[in-house]
């Protein structure tokens, strides 16, 4: 079980910013930061970390393939959504607890942090790189809509901490 | 069966549970109070003055058999009405099959749906249908 306290989260070592380049020069930064990312993500806890996750993104992959999957009407998982998921797993810090790993009717995927009934946050992975979530903190809410480009945005990792404060 | 025309503030509504995680941990999960997608009217009933049996019948005869997928009934989510309408959604009673009622209203932000869906999910009450022997 991770545990974590409310100042140990810190941005994902493997978010480097996106390569631009398009020089033969830039191909080889790009592959050798492929390579590195490679190397993190065979370490024991990072590794663990990540394989959970993709595990989950996989069982819902296959869970939820077909239309109407809870009888009301859903729609099948997002192959958008799914991979924009896991890109976000990826740049998740090592020490931001797993998330548990859904779908909604919509056939996005939804990463959901839980400590206790009323302690919750979660975020849907839109195919278009959006970032809905919506927190419950006892009595208060919090809710919006980011944009993932090249790292996870502060106001999503605040909100994960939130829940185990 | 004496329901008034309009769903009363106190009176509690079902939320027929089919997937295994619409609830877990003791408690209903939000998943369970998601609209779906082209509607945003989410399916409920009324049971007020039900007994769980009672209950039961209406979730296996007028949910769960006619549904187009093979679905199980793992139990119902009971919500007061007014913490429906208190998230500022409505409650439309359809004239069939009986008891049967949308929400609507549902905000087209998603992170509004998950909000409202998030509280609606922490105030109902899980009630699981006991497994056949």
């Amino acid at each position: 079980m991770n545990t974590m306290t409310c100042a140990s989260i810190e941005q994902n070592p493997l978010n480097f910013p996106r390569n631009l380049g398009v020089s033969e020069d830039a191909d080889v930064i790009q592959r050798e930061t492929d390579e590195l990312k490679q190397s993190f993500a065979q370490t024991v806890t990072f590794g663990e970390h990540l394989s959970t996750i993709t595990e989950g993104l996989l069982q819902v992959r296959k869970e939820y393939s077909k239309d109407d999957w809870d009888g009301y009407g859903a729609k099948r998982v997002d192959e958008q959504s799914l991979k924009n998921a896991l890109r976000f797993a990826l740049t998740l810090p090592a020490s931001v607890p797993e998330p548990k790993v859904d779908v909604i009717p919509s056939g996005e995927v939804v990463f959901t942090w839980e400590h206790g009934k009323r302690q919750l946050f979660s975020v849907i992975i839109g195919e278009r790189n959006d970032l809905s979530y919506a927190g419950l903190y006892g009595a208060t809410k919090a809710y919006g809509v980011e944009y993932y480009d090249e790292g996870i945005p502060e106001s999503i990792i605040a909100n994960v901490k939130r829940v185990y404060c | 069966m004496n329901l008034s025309e309009k769903v009363l503030s106190d009176e509690p509504l079902g939320r027929f549970l089919t997937e295994h995680n619409h609830f877990g941990g003791g408690g209903v999960k939000f998943k369970a109070f998601m609209p779906p997608p082209k509607t945003l009217a989410l399916s409920v009933f009324r049971i007020h003055n039900l007994t769980l049996d009672q209950i039961w019948e209406i979730g296996e005869n007028k949910v769960i058999k006619v549904m187009e997928q093979e679905k199980t009934l793992y139990g119902v989510a009971d919500i007061k009405a007014e913490i429906v309408t208190r998230e500022g959604l409505a409650i439309k009673p359809d004239p069939l099959p009986s008891r049967h009622t949308n929400i609507i209203n549902w905000p087209q932000e998603k992170y509004r749906q998950l909000s409202i869906a998030q509280v609606l999910a922490t105030e109902a009450e899980l009630k699981l249908k006991p497994r056949s022997r």
